[in-house]
């Protein structure tokens, strides 16, 4: 007999999400439960013209409570549970359902663990970390959620198997730094009045990881390390995240720009606690770079890459559970790539770099210092090389943005061809056109200065950062307050505005 | 061998018979095509054993001929109408005649001679092809005056039959062809060339019935083509070139004269066997004073008459004679007493390979002598003036190999030196006489004033179409005198002996003198603009009226973009006391140009305005520019008068052949409608500013004060009528939607914009908050800036430079020469603001000369090395170690700047460039980092691999 999926979600004001989620969901799920705890937007409408099973439930600051009136709506066999920003990839779309059937057959096996990718989408889609956490389980009165925030699946009879489901990797957008950050601002008065309230060392012992998580979003490297401290002496371990808080605090260190000495010794502690964590190693390569100790980082990374080899070979086996230090993959080739550069030596320059770009095609420095490596060569090798990462329409303006002056007008030229805008400026500087390239990128800078313009003037205050005064002549703007044709675009733009509706 | 006659004929019953009379008894074959005859035409001929054809009528000569030819069979073809007989005396010598004639020959000319029908007095007679060989390919063409044709080529071969053994009687000849006739012929002949033929082919006989008719202007328009296409072969030939001949020997004006002159030359060089043209064209020369010339002719006329027997009539009778000889000996007498005149063109050259052949071929026409000063060429400029010296041995040619000075006048001067004429003509290579064979007959005819020079009127020619751009005068023609010669490095001008004072006595020649000038353009170049300068220095330092320099002064200036030292020549030469003829206007033109420039104030620019009105009245220039200024400052029903008057103005200096004074108002005639459209959509009178826009595009179709003053007139939004009025002006020009989205987005017409974009051209201007689109803005600006720099750096556009901060433009006008090192001295924040930008996209020469500037960015020598360190450093990190080696290379090894990074840095530098062992020594003086101990190491690696 067929087995029966049913998906799960809980929602509140998600119809930017929720249509994405729900095409996927159709496609592996029987069944679909929106548990709606209050949407004010359009998030309703979409789950039933969709024709989910649509439910209500209060919202009463409680995630778990929330999550377990859903899996009480659903009467499948087995429950997936993605938040509303947490879709399965194509790959694990595809062999979803043979997946299930196959853990389905070992009714030893209760729940699944995913790997998620955690991407930023105001980064590209840079992949930041993952994370592997049970999202699939069979229906049984047993399996619940468990916390107010932060909540936990648990089985109460404790007797069944968490298995690793290695097909069906998820890809979260929800810790997208914009996302994250209005989280935060959300989580964080309700963590520092419970803080307030905590009366037992247990008590406040259990929030200082989630207050400095919430530190670490909002950029209070001082907070930050005060409360990763805290965590560390207390001895705190987070599940599938050993290191979790060196990590943290050892970053914000590096980007607070803490004295080498300190950043050295923090790494050299978290070092012994954790040997074989890649994350460390890569921190002090990016730390003895900016100190200008080339050699001291090319050890360093190449340290890091040795233990990554262990990292991957374990989570092919479904052992391990996070892989932090891959955020920092991409900046570990590139650190190799910078030294190899300045030492000379071409070949592995290039060949770093492109292996941080293989992480992360939009790393805007690989990409130019691949091509900085690479000249000389022949621009049809070039783009070769370059197609096979990249998609010469999505791409195009991309790749001009960040080649100018590096590539040949040749290069540029093939990825610019439909560019319309002014950055077809940049291709005619490549190509020693300065006369079109000065017309476009000045027409541009018009434009850029009467809209400017525009705002300075209609804003409630005008602005007093003098930008204004450093980046145009006084000669110039001073034509916009007389009679002339600058002064009659300004108006035509302000009456477009009123006209299209934008200004009322 | 076989003979045929054809015959057309339509009623000639009382004519025919004795036509075939004269031929019954040669002939073997006779062809009548008959076109309608209602008498005993037909049984006539059938009588005489003639075949007779039928063919409609259709106002067709040819038509029925070519029928008649098509049926002949015989070898030869005698071709006869109605009323043409050979005569008593030579119609049995037909036949002997034939068989004797050469093989070659593929017709006969036989004498015709025309006997009046009413009195029967012998009135002319010529030769008439009527009698040819029945070859293959024969054809009239032309409905009426009719020719024949072999295939498509006017008839050839043929040979002339001398009178006595044949001779034809045209009886049925009128001395006056009916109005109603002529009327008719006109329009049938109008009606063929509408349907297709060649005009050409009727030219002559167009003439003359317009002739005929009384109509001169036409006969003689006629009569102008025919004689253009130069000889016809065919008989009578001659006939428009007399009708014109006759015209102009009324002629009293020079112009006419020498018109005249240029007629009879072309005449004899057309028929220099015939008498009566040498005879015109003594008489031409006559009236020009050219005696020795006219008297060459006169003799050669009379020597010709006695013995002609040319093919073509001559009019000249024996009563003429006596009068002819009288004439020759009042010509012999003036030629005693005047002798000719000795003309001598001259030119300097240098690489004129283009335009040297055109200019030898233009004053060959005229010149007696041709003396040409070759500066330097390295092109074929003087394998051309060679060739031309081979081609023509008979016109001397002196060629000076000099080597150019920077002195026009110097150049000039050596042409002088060697000229022996009477008068010189020295123009430029590219300055061309639209008609050469005016200039002999203009000297000759002024011979006995006392001008000293002449201004000629100059056309400057848009060298693509040909076109008329504007007029200038200048000095070009001037008598050979004691102590003349010219004076000025740039331009020179001509003097009379050292003192001041003594001046040429000159004169405007007229039109007959027009000087097309091909090698203008419109504005110098700004490298010629330095030269200019300089040399205008020199030769006021040595001593030169500066006051004849101002103008060019002030042109040079302008070009250079110094607008006020522009404004205050212009201003100067205004009030110099010289002043070119016909070229005031030019410099109140030029400088409100430049008091637009500087932004003057209105007031200002109209008080220039109101003089260039007061001074040029009949100018449209002047109103123009006063009523563009009014619309500025919003005075709309002023201004709008003054475009009117403007342009009133304009269409009846149009009008004027060579106007007197030159014009610029073509070049902003464009914007003058732009505004003119702007003051009336602006007093409300909508579709009269829509028409001025449209006018306006239609000069410019990129005026973007139209294209946005019509948006305007729709606020702006897509209306249907607007946009298909501009796809309807547009509809031919490539790529013009490109163009119109720039210009609307950079005049905040947003959906136009877009429309012509096609895509989301403007996205910045939708989002609803101001301070987000400020920020954005402001970053984007920052982003872009720096590359718009260096672009500006590469290639000048004053648009933009005078939009980025002052510092940095002032960097940018300084790097092009436009401005003095004092605007730049101590800039060097700006200076160094985007120099990485500029090392990773400027091309070397540029960043080269843009490190040069250092010297002048710093303040003194300390902070000089201090900056050199910086830009060194910079080169180091965008990958230039070679530049940035040069400039450590510039810190002497004493200074303070010397200290241990700046070792770490050299030694880096060395690094790069592979030169290890030097490294490592200045490593050895470098700061001891972890960085040196890196590079230390590297050094000793690659040392070791054997690199």
């Amino acid at each position: 007999m067929a087995i029966k999926i049913s998906a799960c979600v809980i929602v509140k004001n998600e119809e930017k999400n929720l249509p994405r989620w729900l095409a996927c969901m159709k496609k592996v799920a029987d069944e679909i439960i929106v548990v709606d705890t209050g949407s004010t937007d359009n998030t309703v409408a979409l789950a039933k013209e969709a024709g989910a099973s649509l439910f209500y439930f209060e919202w009463i600051n409680d995630f778990a409570a929330a999550k377990n009136y859903a899996i009480e709506q659903a009467t499948g066999d087995w429950i997936i549970f993605l938040d509303a920003d947490d879709i399965f990839t194509e790959g694990a779309q595809k062999v979803f359902r043979q997946e299930i059937e196959r853990f389905n057959r070992d009714n030893s096996v209760a729940c699944l663990l995913c790997r998620t990718l955690e991407v930023d989408a105001d980064n590209d889609n840079r992949v930041f970390t993952t994370s592997l956490m049970p999202r699939i389980f069979r229906r049984s009165p047993y399996i619940r959620y468990k916390g107010a925030i932060h909540e936990q699946l648990e089985n109460a009879q404790g007797n069944k198997k968490m298995v690793f489901a290695e097909k069906l990797e998820t890809v979260h957008t929800g810790y997208s730094s914009s996302i994250v950050r209005s989280k935060t601002e959300r989580n964080l008065p309700i963590l520092l009045s419970e803080l307030e309230k905590a009366t037992t060392d247990e008590e406040k012992n259990r929030l200082y990881p989630y207050l400095m998580d919430a530190y670490n979003t909002l950029g209070d490297h001082d907070k930050i390390q005060l409360y990763a401290r805290k965590c560390i002496s207390i001895g705190y371990r987070m599940i599938g995240e050993p290191g979790h808080f060196y990590e943290v605090m050892t970053m914000s260190m590096f980007n607070a720009g803490k004295p080498l000495e300190e950043l050295l010794a923090a790494l050299d502690e978290a070092e012994t606690a954790f040997p074989e964590s890649p994350f460390f190693p890569f921190v002090r390569a990016m730390a003895l770079e900016k100190e200008e100790d080339y050699i001291g980082a090319e050890q360093a990374v190449l340290h890091g890459l040795e233990l990554r080899k262990i990292v991957d070979d374990n989570m092919r086996h479904g052992i391990g559970t996070s892989d932090t230090s891959i955020g920092l993959l991409s900046y570990a080739y590139e650190r190799l790539g910078n030294i190899y550069t300045l030492k000379g030596d071409r070949g592995k320059a290039a060949e770093n770099y492109l292996l941080a770009l293989k992480q992360h095609k939009y790393q805007v420095d690989s990409l130019r210092g691949l091509c900085h490596a690479l000249a000389g060569a022949d621009d049809v090798e070039i783009i070769e090389l370059l197609n096979s990462l990249y998609d010469r329409e999505k791409d195009g303006q991309f790749i001009v943005k960040s080649l100018r002056g590096i590539v040949s007008g040749g290069v540029l030229s093939y990825y610019g061809k439909n560019l319309h805008g002014f950055e077809g400026g940049y291709v005619y500087m490549a190509r020693g056109r300065y006369d079109s390239a000065g017309v476009k990128l000045g027409n541009k800078y018009r434009e850029l200065i009467q809209t400017g313009l525009l705002a300075a003037n209609n804003m409630d205050e005008y602005p007093k950062d003098g930008y204004l005064k450093v980046l145009v002549s006084d000669e110039y703007r001073q034509l916009f307050d007389q009679n002339t044709k600058e002064r009659a675009a300004l108006q035509r733009l302000k009456e477009y505005r009123v006209r299209a509706g934008i200004e009322d | 061998m076989k003979i045929s006659a054809v015959y057309i004929a339509k009623n000639e019953a009382h004519n025919i018979a004795r036509s075939l009379e004269s031929i019954k008894d040669t002939v073997d074959e006779l062809i009548l095509v008959d076109t309608g005859s209602t008498d005993d035409t037909v049984n006539i001929f059938q009588s005489y054993g003639g075949q007779v054809f039928y063919q409609q009528w259709e106002d067709d000569f040819s038509a029925p001929r070519n029928l008649a030819l098509s049926k002949a069979t015989g070898d030869w073809v005698i071709i006869l109408d109605a009323d043409e007989s050979f005569s008593k005396a030579t119609r049995s010598n037909i036949k002997a005649v034939l068989e004797s004639c050469s093989s070659e020959a593929k017709g006969l000319l036989v004498n015709m001679v025309n006997y009046d029908q009413d009195t029967g007095e012998a009135l002319d007679e010529f030769y008439a092809l009527r009698i040819v060989r029945n070859i293959k390919g024969l054809n009239y063409k032309g409905i009426v005056h009719e020719q024949l044709y072999i295939g498509e080529d006017s008839f050839y071969d043929s040979q002339r039959v001398a009178k006595s053994l044949l001779s034809i009687d045209h009886t049925g000849y009128t001395a006056s062809i009916s109005k109603e006739k002529n009327q008719r012929n006109i329009r049938l002949m109008e009606a063929a060339i509408a349907h297709g033929e060649p005009e050409e082919r009727y030219y002559t006989s167009l003439y003359e019935s317009y002739m005929a008719l009384g109509d001169d202007e036409r006969a003689l328009h006629y009569a102008r083509l025919d004689v253009a296409r130069g000889r016809q072969s065919v008989t009578y030939a001659s006939r428009s070139y007399r009708g014109l001949m006759r015209y102009y020997a009324k002629a009293d004006t020079m112009e006419k004269k020498l018109e005249r002159h240029k007629l009879t030359a072309q005449a004899v060089k057309d028929f220099p066997e015939l008498p009566d043209f040498h005879a015109e064209h003594s008489e031409s020369l006559y009236q020009l004073k050219c005696y020795r010339e006219a008297k060459q002719e006169i003799d050669l006329a009379m020597n010709l008459y006695k013995d002609y027997d040319g093919i073509e009539p001559c009019l000249l009778t024996e009563e003429m004679i006596p009068l002819m000889e009288k004439r020759q000996r009042e010509i012999a007498a003036m030629a005693e007493k005047y002798s000719d005149i000795k003309i001598s063109a001259c030119v300097i050259v240098k690489n004129e390979g283009k335009n040297i052949y055109s200019w030898l071929e233009n004053v060959s026409v005229f010149a007696d002598e041709i003396i040409i000063n070759d500066t330097g060429s390295a092109d074929n400029t003087i394998e051309i003036i060679t060739k031309f010296s081979e081609e023509k041995p008979d016109l001397p040619i002196i060629l000076l190999q000099s080597e150019w000075q920077e002195d026009f006048a110097l150049a000039k001067n050596q042409c002088l030196e060697e000229a022996t004429g009477d008068w010189i003509v020295f123009t430029d290579a590219d300055e061309l006489f639209v008609e050469p064979e005016y200039v002999k007959g203009y000297l000759y005819y002024l011979r006995n004033e006392e001008t000293q020079a002449f201004f000629v009127p100059m056309a400057n020619i848009e060298k693509s179409d040909g076109s008329v751009i504007n007029y200038f005068n200048a000095l070009r023609i001037f008598r050979r005198l004691e102590g003349l010669h010219y004076e000025g490095r740039i331009h020179e001008s001509l003097v009379l002996g050292e003192d001041e004072g003594r001046e040429l006595l000159t004169k405007s020649a007229g039109k007959s003198l027009l000087i097309n000038h091909t090698g203008y353009s419109r504005e110098i170049s700004p490298q010629k603009a330095q030269r200019n300068l300089r040399l205008m220095t020199l030769d006021i330092e040595n001593g030169q009226d500066i006051r004849k320099l101002y103008r060019y002064l002030a042109e040079c200036y302008y070009m250079l973009k110094d607008y006020q030292r522009a404004l205050d020549n212009a201003l100067l030469a205004t009030q110099s006391p010289y002043q070119p003829i016909g070229q005031q206007g030019d410099m109140y033109w030029l400088a409100l140009n430049a008091m637009e420039k500087l932004r003057y104030a209105s007031e200002d620019r109209l008080v220039l305005a109101d003089t260039g009105i007061r001074l040029f009245p009949d100018l449209p220039d002047f109103y123009a520019r006063r009523g563009m200024i009014l619309t500025e400052i919003e005075n709309y029903g002023e201004a709008i008068s003054l475009f009117q008057q403007s342009l009133e103005l304009l269409e009846s200096y149009s009008k004027q052949e060579v106007p007197a004074e030159s014009s610029s108002i073509m070049s902003i005639l464009h914007e003058l409608y732009a505004d003119l459209g702007l003051c009336l959509a602006k007093i409300g009178e909508k579709s009269a500013a829509e028409a001025m826009f449209k006018t306006s595009l239609n000069i410019n179709p990129w005026t973007a004060k139209a294209l946005c003053g019509w948006a305007d007139l729709y606020h702006g939004k897509l209306d249907k009528d607007f946009l298909t009025s501009l796809a309807e002006i547009y509809q031919n020009t490539a790529d013009y939607k490109n163009v119109l989205q720039t210009i609307f987005t950079a005049n905040g017409l947003i959906e136009l914009a877009e429309y012509f974009g096609g895509e989301d051209a403007k996205a910045l201007i939708k989002v609803k908050s101001y301070s987000w689109i400020y920020n954005q803005a402001m970053k984007d600006i920052a982003a872009l800036l720096p590359y718009l720099y260096v672009c500006l750096l590469e290639h000048y556009d004053e648009d933009y430079v005078q939009m980025v901060p002052t510092g940095l433009g002032n960097i940018v006008k300084y790097f092009h020469g436009f401005t003095k090192e004092a605007a730049v001295r101590g800039h060097y924040e700006e200076y160094k603001a985007f120099i990485k930008e500029i090392f990773a996209m400027a091309t070397p020469s540029t960043i080269n000369k843009y490190i040069e500037m250092l010297s002048v960015v710093s303040r003194d020598d300390s902070e000089l090395e201090q900056h050199l360190i910086e830009v060194a450093g910079m080169l180091l990190q965008g990958d230039k170690p070679k530049l940035a080696l040069e400039l450590y290379n510039q810190i002497p090894a004493g200074s303070r700047q010397a200290n241990e990074k700046f070792w770490q840095q050299v030694g880096i530098c060395f690094y790069k460039l592979r030169q290890y062992q030097e490294a490592l020594e200045c490593f050895q003086r470098g700061v001891k980092d972890s960085k040196t101990i890196t590079y230390v190491s590297w050094c000793r690696e690659a040392m070791e691999s054997g690199n």
